[in-house]
C-alpha cells in the first residue's frame, strides 16, 4: 500500500504515520506467535531488572 | 576509561539550556552513519530546536555530569502495512501498542561499557509500567541486523525477522 493511501486513512484516526510501526504481514504473524508463546524464564527475569532499574533511575 | 559504574548513570529529560550533544560523536567505527543518528544531532540539536513534547521525550544519559548518550521514545502501534483501505474499520485488529525508540545514540569514547543495555534496561521498565496505565506489548526500535545479530539478539532477548536488509526492526515483549 502506498503513502498516498495509507496517509488519508491515517488522518481519519488519531495517529499520524511517525507513530506507527509497518511491518509485513509474516512479520506481523511471527510477532504474534512470539506473544503466544510462554515468556522465557531468562527474558522475564530480565524484564524485572528493567522495572527495578527504571524505578531506581526514573527520578535523577 | 576502564569501565563504568551503572549506579552513576543518571537518566533526565533534554534540556536545551543546559545540554550540549554538540562535541559527541555518533558515527560508527568507519564513519559512516547507517541510522543517521550524527546526522539528526547536527541538524536538530545544534540549532536547540529539538525539544521533547508530550508526544516526544527526549533523554540525555549522563555519567558524571557528562551527556555520554540520548535517545528519542515515543508511543506506536506496530500495524500491518498491507490493509486494504476498506478495512479502515478493522486499524484495532492489526495493531499492537508499542513504546518506540525513534532515535539512539551512544557517543563513541562509551560505546562497549553497556551503556545500551542500561537504556533498553530503563525503557522496558518503563513501557511496563506504561503498559499498568494503558496498553503497552512491546518495546521497538530500528537498528543494523549486525547489532541485532551481534548485541540485542544474544544479550539483550530481542527478536526480529530474518532478512536481507542491512536495517531490521528489533522488539521484544513487555508483559
Amino acid at each position: 500500500m502506498s503513502l498516498n493511501i495509507i496517509i488519508p486513512m491515517l488522518k481519519k484516526t488519531s495517529l499520524s504515520l511517525e507513530k506507527i510501526v509497518l511491518l509485513d504481514k509474516d512479520e506481523l504473524e511471527e510477532i504474534q506467535k512470539y506473544l503466544e508463546n510462554d515468556i522465557d524464564l531468562d527474558e522475564k527475569k530480565d524484564l524485572e531488572k528493567a522495572r527495578e532499574f527504571y524505578i531506581n533511575h526514573s527520578n535523577d | 576509561m576502564q569501565n563504568i559504574e551503572p549506579e552513576k548513570l543518571r537518566f533526565k529529560i533534554y534540556n536545551p539550556l543546559i545540554d550540549d550533544l554538540s562535541e559527541l560523536d555518533f558515527t560508527q567505527n568507519d564513519g559512516s552513519d547507517p541510522l543517521l543518528v550524527e546526522q539528526y544531532v547536527k541538524i536538530k540539536f545544534s540549532k536547540g530546536i529539538e525539544n521533547s513534547s508530550k508526544d516526544n521525550k527526549i533523554y540525555v544519559v549522563k555519567y558524571e555530569e557528562k551527556v555520554i548518550a540520548f535517545f528519542i521514545l515515543r508511543m506506536s502501534v506496530i500495524c500491518n502495512n498491507n490493509f486494504a483501505e476498506d478495512d479502515i474499520d478493522k486499524l484495532d485488529e492489526f495493531n499492537y501498542p508499542a513504546l518506540l525508540m525513534t532515535k539512539i545514540g551512544i557517543d563513541k569514547n562509551y560505546r562497549c561499557f553497556k551503556i545500551g543495555k542500561f537504556i533498553c534496561l530503563f525503557c522496558l521498565g518503563l513501557a511496563q509500567l506504561t503498559n499498568e496505565k494503558l496498553a503497552c506489548t512491546f518495546f521497538i526500535f530500528k537498528t543494523t541486523k549486525s547489532l541485532a545479530e551481534k548485541i540485542y539478539g544474544p544479550k539483550y532477548h530481542f527478536k526480529w525477522k530474518s532478512t536481507n536488509r542491512k536495517l531490521v526492526w528489533i522488539y521484544r515483549r513487555i508483559m
